[in-house]
């Protein structure tokens, strides 16, 4: 399976928004500092708001790590997919509240 | 059209192959240690700033022309700018990215080591803006091979 670094979890009909997961890693700040470099250069809407997840990080996320550094990357990513999904659901009320 | 010429930090083999590519430092003879060295941009950027793509300037062609330092996320960067292009319609010819850490020798990666990572300024520029003229006519080849097909 390719690995994705921006990959989409959650596409809401209603409210029209796409969810993207931006992969975690050790070099974070490294990708973010060029995902916005990358939306001026390329002359994009910047309508995107980062919600970071491993504040609320648990156990699935340390699964998924370990699956992934075990060599399957398809059921880590589907993990990772599927917690994060669960994540956002919860914390969507909240995210429309404060934006 | 945009190219990128990227590396590790963004302090030198990108810097460099930028400045040659905008004419800046000569294609026909290699320069000298001090033209390196007062390239714009050159040992400048800090290990914070790694991930930044920086304007360099925009060549003949009109292309623009960034710099940009990848730290050890190469893959995942490079993957990242593929799929935000995809999800926006952007031609993938519309961006050209070019490695330039490939053309550095062993003094470059030791002066860079020694001015970005362990803050010793002085020795650690000299030292790499002197591999960098040792590996000169490298990144002249890699730039020509550029503008050949971009420009």
């Amino acid at each position: 399976m390719r690995k994705e670094v921006l990959f989409n979890i959650y596409k809401d009909q209603n409210e029209y928004k796409d969810i993207y997961i931006l992969v975690r890693g050790r070099k974070k700040r490294v990708v973010l500092q060029a995902l916005k470099g990358y939306f001026i250069i390329l002359n994009l809407k910047e309508d995107y708001k980062l919600i970071d997840l491993s504040l609320y990080d648990n156990i699935y996320y340390k699964i998924a790590l370990i699956i992934d550094r075990l060599g399957s990357d398809y059921i880590s990513m589907y993990l990772n997919k599927w917690i994060s999904n669960k994540i956002y659901s919860e914390l969507k009320n909240y995210i429309n509240n404060t934006s | 059209m945009i190219i990128i010429y990227h590396c590790y930090g963004a302090a030198h083999s990108s810097v460099l192959s930028a400045a040659i590519h905008l004419g800046y430092l000569p294609i026909k003879r290699k320069s000298t240690i001090r033209e390196i060295k007062d390239v714009p941009f050159f040992d400048k950027t800090t290990t914070n700033q790694i991930g930044i793509p920086f304007y360099f300037g925009s060549d003949e062609s009109g292309n623009k022309i960034y710099i940009q330092g990848l730290g050890g996320s190469d893959k995942k960067i490079k993957q990242l700018l593929k799929e935000l292009m995809t999800q926006n319609n952007i031609p993938e010819e519309e961006v050209v990215l070019v490695y330039t850490l490939k053309n550095v020798n062993l003094l470059v990666r030791i002066g860079g080591y020694l001015s970005r990572g362990l803050g010793l300024i002085f020795p650690g520029r000299i030292l790499a803006a002197f591999g960098l003229k040792i590996a000169y006519w490298r990144f002249v080849k890699t730039v020509s091979a550029v503008k050949k097909k971009n420009c």
